[in-house]
């Protein structure tokens, strides 16, 4: 329980990773880019240890997710249990990858490996529905992931200028939920 | 005779003991989080539909439609025709219902009876937050669409049955290109 508590933080970064993408490619054709813009994550939000069962209603084994942490940990700065539900990394960030319209990618670096994978939709107006499954390391645990909320586009293409938006998660083998909202930074690739 | 007199009160005694037991076991356990009995909740709908099929200027409002609570009953009714009709178990009863099953695990279908549900699981924390996932099996289409809840819960006092649930859910099905958001909240349980 006290590890799980330890994580909470780190498993909202595990959640953020699990953000997914598609195996299909973009299709201009269809609206979509025509290349992965890959972007870097702000992060802010809550975790819930959902082993903790008290009176009921009250707020009990709920943390916060701040991304000076959420670096820390990715850093390995801070010595934390959570880190083995991460893949750690010096670039102390995730990374958005967007595929297309339909297909996007979560990781904790820039160069695509150990990714999440989140499959959905971005509407006409931006509006986003994306839902993937977290393989949580080191051993064969998930959770689930759900992201929504506008892709901003370029004028004129449906290239993603910026993205903001909720990422929801939970795992039923570590017992921790996450609410993490989300913005990308400036684009890397 | 006396022997026979007895034998009826003794199982009148059996039997309340009996069902003292299951109930005791049974009963409410806030320490384990178990809800003492299935809620069944109408719901009240609110958001908005995207059909994501559609491509205009990007950025630009378009496919969007408004889900009202009175519109859904029509649909469910089959009073109002419309796109949605052919992908929704049409009921009566013009609303959909929350089966609450436990902290884990709910049903949502169209009827009080639970027939032809969506089951979601997932999780509700202690302060009554929840997430819950399913899949819902879209009529005359092989792949499914997705759905994700999320909210809170309202206790009843010292307990983990739900007083009432409100949140948003969130659904897309690929094969139908459409996309909801909705909000909602529970009405009065059904007895």
């Amino acid at each position: 329980m006290t590890r799980a508590l330890g994580f909470r933080w780190l498993v909202a970064c595990t959640a953020l990773i699990a953000v997914a993408w598609v195996t299909q490619g973009p299709d201009p054709a269809r609206g979509g880019p025509s290349a992965t813009f890959v972007f870097p994550l702000k992060l802010s939000g809550k975790t819930w240890d959902t082993t903790q069962v008290g009176k009921p209603g009250k707020k009990l084994g709920v943390g916060k997710v701040k991304d000076k942490t959420v670096a820390a940990v990715l850093r390995s700065e801070i010595v934390n249990a959570a880190t083995d539900y991460l893949h750690l990394d010096a670039s102390g960030q995730f990374f958005l990858y967007y595929d297309s319209k339909s297909s996007w990618r979560v990781a904790t670096n820039q160069f695509g490996t150990n990714v999440t994978m989140l499959e959905g939709k971005v509407a006409n107006d931006g509006t986003f529905w994306m839902f993937g499954e977290y393989d949580i390391p080191p051993d064969d645990e998930t959770g689930e992931v759900f992201a929504t909320g506008r892709v901003k586009f370029e004028r004129g293409i449906f290239n993603p200028k910026s993205i903001k938006g909720v990422a929801y998660f939970f795992s039923e083998d570590i017992q921790i939920g996450l609410i993490v909202k989300f913005k990308t930074r400036k684009a890397v690739l | 005779m006396p022997r026979h007199r007895l034998h009826t009160p003794s199982l009148v005694l059996v039997a309340a003991f009996t069902a003292l037991t299951l109930w005791s076991t049974h009963a409410p356990n806030p320490a384990r989080g178990a809800p003492a009995a299935l809620s069944i909740f109408p719901l009240k709908l609110g958001g908005k539909t995207w059909a994501t099929g559609i491509v205009e200027v990007p950025g630009k409002k378009v496919g969007v439609g408004k889900a009202k609570d009175k519109n859904i009953t029509a649909v469910l009714t089959a009073v109002l025709p419309d796109f949605a009709a052919d992908f929704l178990q049409l009921d009566p009863s013009g609303r959909f219902f929350l089966h609450y099953d436990g902290k884990t695990s709910w049903r949502v279908a169209t009827n009080a009876a639970g027939d032809n549900p969506t089951t979601l699981t997932g999780q509700v924390a202690n302060d009554g937050t929840f997430w819950m996932f399913g899949e819902y099996d879209i009529p005359m289409h092989a792949e499914n669409g997705h759905a994700f809840v999320t909210g809170k819960v309202k206790f009843e006092r010292g307990t983990f049955n739900p007083k009432k649930v409100s949140g948003v859910v969130y659904f897309h099905g690929e094969p139908i290109t459409s996309g909801l958001i909705l909000k909602f909240k529970t009405l009065k349980a059904l007895p």
